[in-house]
């Protein structure tokens, strides 16, 4: 993958974000307050020592990873992959074998969120059929995963996923009036200023969520166009017999204070917000604003 | 992630993950995030004492592991590997922050109710806090963490006798800032 496939494993050099080395073991590093190790350790009762010990496992747990910092790790993740040198053939052919086949995580890994499987039981809202035809279109070019996008104003947006040699833009960008948007940001919605913020997201987007970061477990499905089609039709945003949407945005933030998806839908001019959970899906709305009418 | 994706990589092992993201899959190290993140964030907090500083500590440890999975070879568990990585971020970035770390002049003992557990707790943390790096990560590992000495020793990279003498003399500092070795002077680090 890169120079340090050459490295041995037990003295890996490992540069971190910041060129640190972070995967040489510690103790070949200074530690040179700590000269006394092969001194004779200070005597302790044993009782006491136990007492010590017992201290120390009782203390308060650190509790889970709080979902800020979670995320803010997962989207570092997904920059670090956005950037990966494309592993090569292997992964490619194994990508490229059955892109539409849901049993095969794989594939839709490589896929990114635009080959995922539609529904093909009933009709597709027009921003789907935009992003799986500009997937297409890449795919043919040979990217090997890709970050499809829509700007309320319909002017797409995408990105490759491993750099070098995909770093292409469709020839024939597709064609449609539909927009969809997602991103990820720290707004923090409440139920007062819905209305006033969702605005905002529609005239000043933000930069659209990588792929691999719609489908990070600290962020969840609604960030991918087919969890977020799911919520939407769950919420009764999207239903077959409404038009297809204009445009549609949706920003993972917060609302009154808690991890949340603001999603807002615009059809004939006239953009409605709704707040909901970041599980919002089939069957679980997770409804914590419902329709909100956008100025 | 949908549960199309997520149930078979949850399937898989540390080590199947790790190949998988090797070869290129998107998937298998978001489920190694999720899986270890929390024991993760644990061991980074209880060593740099500090949300901020260890968030940006398993930031650059799993940062790390992604780019660099192909230098793990299977010689050791997979969390140990991740283990190793953390810790090691966590004693750059303090390091970075205050080159050295030495334990403060205590006050002696007998200032401590020893049956006010809650106050013994919050003074546990804040005599980890003063601990040389070293001994604190070893007594984050080892008692906090239960992890065996042997597996300590190779997340720190030195020898298991090393680990054993860095948290013998982190419990006797430990105690002595208790005030459960009423009437001794606390040891020397210079």
């Amino acid at each position: 993958m890169d120079e340090s496939a050459h490295t041995p494993e037990h003295h890996p050099r490992v540069r971190d974000p910041d060129d640190r080395d972070v995967t040489e073991p510690a103790g070949d590093r200074a530690v040179d307050h700590e000269i006394e190790d092969d001194a004779p350790p200070p005597h302790l009762d044993a009782d006491v020592e136990q007492q010590v010990r017992t201290l120390l496992a009782g203390a308060a747990d650190p509790g889970p990873m709080p979902d800020g910092v979670s995320e803010r790790i997962s989207a570092a993740l997904l920059e670090a992959a956005r950037l990966r040198v494309d592993p090569g053939p292997l992964a490619a052919s194994r990508a490229g074998s059955d892109p539409a086949d849901p049993a095969n995580p794989a594939d839709m890994s490589h896929g990114s969120v635009l080959a995922l499987p539609t529904r093909a039981n009933r009709p597709k809202p027009i921003y789907l059929v935009a992003a799986v035809a500009a997937a297409a279109a890449v795919v043919a070019v040979g990217a090997s995963a890709l970050h499809v996008t829509k700007r309320p104003n319909g002017a797409a947006v995408i990105g490759d996923t491993f750099g070098a040699g995909a770093s292409t833009t469709p020839s024939s960008p597709p064609s449609t009036p539909s927009g969809l948007h997602i991103q990820l940001s720290t707004t923090a919605y409440t139920a007062a200023n819905l209305a006033g913020r969702a605005r905002e997201l529609l005239d000043r987007p933000g930069e659209p969520i990588r792929d691999l970061a719609a489908e990070s477990p600290a962020i969840g499905p609604i960030a991918t166009p087919i969890g977020l089609e799911a919520c939407l039709e769950e919420i009764g945003a999207l239903s077959a017999a409404d038009p297809a949407p204009d445009g549609v945005s949706a920003d993972l933030a917060t609302f009154d204070g808690r991890p949340a998806v603001v999603v807002v839908v615009t059809r004939a001019g006239a953009s409605t917000a709704w707040a909901v959970e970041r599980s919002c899906t089939t069957g679980a709305p997770g409804l914590l604003r419902d329709a909100t009418p956008v100025p | 992630m949908s549960p199309g994706v997520a149930a078979p990589v949850a399937d898989l092992s540390d080590r199947e993950l790790l190949a998988l993201h090797v070869d290129g899959d998107d998937h298998a190290f978001a489920e190694l995030f999720r899986r270890h993140k929390d024991r993760m964030w644990a061991v980074a907090l209880r060593t740099v004492r500090d949300p901020e500083l260890a968030a940006d500590c398993v930031q650059d440890g799993f940062i790390a592991a992604f780019r660099r999975a192909e230098s793990y070879r299977g010689e050791a568990a997979v969390t140990t590997w991740l283990h190793r990585i953390i810790v090691n971020a966590c004693l750059d970035r303090l390091r970075r922050r205050k080159p050295t770390a030495e334990l403060p002049e205590y006050e002696l003992a007998d200032r401590h109710d020893h049956h006010a557990s809650t106050e013994v707790r919050l003074d546990i943390q804040e005599a980890l806090a003063k601990l040389p790096e070293g001994q604190r990560a070893a007594l984050v590992l080892v008692d906090m963490h239960a992890v065996p000495v042997a597996e300590a020793a190779v997340i720190l990279g030195v020898a298991e006798g090393t680990i054993k003498s860095r948290c013998a003399r982190g419990r006797a500092a430990l105690a002595q800032h208790l005030g459960l070795t009423p009437g001794v002077r606390p040891v020397e680090h210079d």
